[in-house]
């Protein structure tokens, strides 16, 4: 058993000193300021983490997998206009909105893997390039901010029970079900197995190509549940709002233990990223420290558990 | 045992910043009621419309209040000063009806602008002021908190909703001005540059809209499409270079963006200057004085005051006493002609100061010192 639990501890340990981490940090707020530890404050927590949460799942894995995806943000961007805006203000056309942008975001996920995998281009540099596509495509569409999300949808996806709402529900759901596929799956072995050495996955027999086209796939699908929590949270359409997911989700990813290298890294630890970024952000806020202190804060806090946890790994 | 030391040393660390924000942070009390200076009487043009009874009668019982201010994007000093015309405003008009007072910066993104305005409910406000972002999205936001009896006071960019008040500054009518200054007083015939400001925006639809609006009249001026400079003085220089070179015979700019920028690519290439519509900063005004003189240039600034979230916390206090205020307030956007530069410039001063300002000298003095 002791053997059993020093194995786990050794292989999670930066995922386990990220989340010593968080607590230490929730602890500390808690104590110092009461209503950051509020019933309301702590809803709000929950329903701010969530877009963050989503969207580094996908960044996760694509960041295992030795790749990067920057066009996150855009997806995120593009689905929010679409779900405001596409074939007018009819409710009962949700359903073709969704399927309609999540085969936008399979088309975008193959294009970016399929264009990593046939040229020699880093995927920073066509990641970069695609999102550059889509948010002139964006804006093209759908200059400024507007459209209308169905009321059903918002209604739906904000529903709360007691302090737990209907979209904090769908990022436990994912959590698991990408913790399961990433530590279970032969497809999270290979994964693993092309961020470390996708020439050597290819001589195991891996099909090192299409395994690197599901990663961007399912990021881009990520990106697009994002963006359906983000339009029915907003009740409409912006096309710049994808924009700060970027840094943070990669931020989030890397904060959990995630490296850029490829290879390593665990979805369990990005949560925990994801968390702190939002935490931190609000806790800022509840304890009125100045916006222009926040940046430093927010900074200080998030190095200091990068050094550390580089350290740990 | 290095390791453990660093660890000890980093938890430490992390700790101290907490308990840091708990000395710093935790309330900021409305303090001094500093040495009055003239405050210019703000001309209110109420362009109003219905007025809502604001302020319920538990607010009016009330004498001290928890005040929010969301400072759109504090990475543009516009939106810095028109946030330092607010807070000097508020601790020499109403301090004694500040109980607590918070700022939180939305980095001009609507995201975080919802979770800034979810966490100032959270700590209380009696009152938010906020510049929205998405229009659709904080309504439904500001129709929750009003009817938990907030009182929400939108600023600077034009909206509709269920706020108490909005008190802004059209886009519409500062983009058809400045075009109509172009067009008529100017001259102008031929081609038109128009740099916008950030796309996806509101406020650059509205001042397209004038500006074509403004144009319908003059078929002899032929308006290029659209550019965006998000407003990045770079991005304003390298459009107007390229611009430029593929339209030799351009004959005028209109620009939501910092002038200086693009004049300076006709002095680099050597071209006469051509009509620009400009800015009231200092810095912009320092350059076209000079350029007035030296080269002839002819310009005309219409620009959005940053004294709006002044004009707009006088609304706001106003409701929190439990008087009527109105549903919109139209605060006028503020022009100069060329021979009124020298009424505003000030070569003691640094470039970044906008004019007009409510702030009064010393206060300048200590902020553009820094």
């Amino acid at each position: 058993m002791g053997s059993i639990l020093k194995k786990y501890v050794y292989r999670y340990n930066a995922v386990i000193f990220v989340y010593i981490f968080l607590i230490i940090i929730f602890l500390g707020f808690s104590i110092s300021f009461p209503i950051f530890r509020s019933s309301k404050n702590l809803t709000n927590i929950l329903i701010q983490i969530v877009p963050l949460a989503m969207v580094s799942i996908g960044q996760t894995i694509v960041l295992i997998g030795g790749g990067v995806d920057l066009t996150v943000g855009s997806v995120i961007s593009l689905t929010t206009v679409i779900m405001a805006n596409f074939l007018g203000d009819v409710p009962s056309v949700t359903i073709i909105r969704i399927l309609f942008v999540f085969a936008i975001a399979i088309v975008i996920g193959i294009i970016n893997g399929f264009i990593c995998n046939e040229t020699k281009i880093a995927p920073l540099i066509v990641t970069l390039c695609t999102s550059s596509v889509i948010d002139g495509a964006v804006l093209a569409y759908r200059m400024s901010p507007g459209g209308i999300v169905p009321k059903e949808l918002g209604n739906f996806i904000n529903f709360k029970f007691g302090i737990v709402s209907v979209s904090t529900l769908i990022v436990v759901v994912l959590y698991i079900i990408f913790i399961t596929i990433m530590s279970r799956s032969t497809f999270g072995i290979h994964v693993y197995a092309m961020g470390g050495n996708s020439e050597f996955a290819k001589m195991a027999g891996i099909n090192v190509k299409r395994v690197r086209i599901m990663t961007y796939i399912i990021s881009a699908c990520l990106a697009c549940v994002t963006g359906i929590v983000i339009a029915a949270r907003m009740g409409s359409g912006l096309p710049t709002v994808g924009a700060p997911f970027l840094i943070d989700s990669l931020t989030a990813v890397i904060i959990g233990g995630t490296g850029f290298s490829g290879g390593h890294g665990f979805v369990l630890g990005t949560l925990a990223g994801a968390v702190m970024i939002s935490v931190i952000s609000n806790a800022l806020n509840m304890a009125n420290v100045s916006p222009f202190y926040q940046y430093i804060a927010k900074g200080a806090i998030l190095l200091i558990a990068m050094i550390i946890n580089s350290r740990k790994k | 045992m290095k390791k453990i030391f660093l660890y000890m040393f980093l938890m430490v660390l992390i700790l101290s910043i907490i308990s840091s924000f708990s000395l710093i942070g935790c309330k900021t009390k409305a303090a001094e009621t500093t040495k009055a200076a003239e405050t210019t009487a703000a001309a209110e043009t109420t362009k109003a419309a219905e007025t809502t009874k604001a302020a319920e009668t538990t607010k009016a019982a009330k004498t001290k209040f928890n005040i929010g201010y969301q400072i759109y994007y504090s990475g543009n000093d516009w939106s810095l000063q028109m946030a330092e015309e607010f807070k000097y405003a508020i601790q020499h008009d109403y301090a004694d009806m500040i109980d607590n007072l918070y700022y939180v910066d939305d980095q001009l993104d609507a995201t975080k602008q919802l979770n800034n305005f979810d966490d100032l409910v959270v700590k209380g406000c009696d009152i938010i002021f906020v510049s929205v972002l998405d229009p659709n999205a904080m309504n439904a936001k500001v129709k929750e908190a009003v009817a938990a009896g907030i009182i929400v006071i939108g600023f600077a960019i034009d909206v509709k909703g269920d706020f108490t008040s909005v008190v802004a500054t059209s886009d519409y009518g500062r983009a058809k001005t400045s075009a109509l200054w172009i067009a008529k007083d100017a001259g102008v015939k031929g081609k038109v540059l128009l740099i916008n400001g950030g796309a996806g925006t509101q406020t650059a639809i509205d001042y397209k809209n004038g500006v074509v609006d403004a144009f319908k009249d003059y078929p002899d001026i032929k308006l290029l499409p659209e550019t965006f400079s998000q407003w990045d003085w770079a991005i304003a220089k390298k459009i107007t270079q390229d611009t430029l070179t593929a339209n030799p015979d351009l004959a005028a700019i209109v620009t939501d963006n910092d002038p200086r920028y693009s004049a300076q690519v006709f002095i680099e290439s050597g071209k006469p200057l051509i009509p620009i519509t400009w800015h009231t900063n200092n810095g912009a005004l320092r350059v076209w004085k000079e350029l007035k003189e030296k080269s002839g240039l002819k310009a005309f600034a219409v620009q959005k005051p940053v004294t709006v979230s002044k004009a707009a916390l006088d609304i706001g206090m106003k409701a929190l006493k439990g008087e009527e205020v109105p549903k919109a307030v139209d605060w006028p956007f503020f022009t100069l002609t060329e021979d009124k530069i020298d009424e505003y410039y000030r070569p003691d001063l640094p470039d970044n100061l906008w004019f007009p300002t409510f702030l009064p000298d010393d206060v300048i003095q200590k902020l553009y010192s820094k």
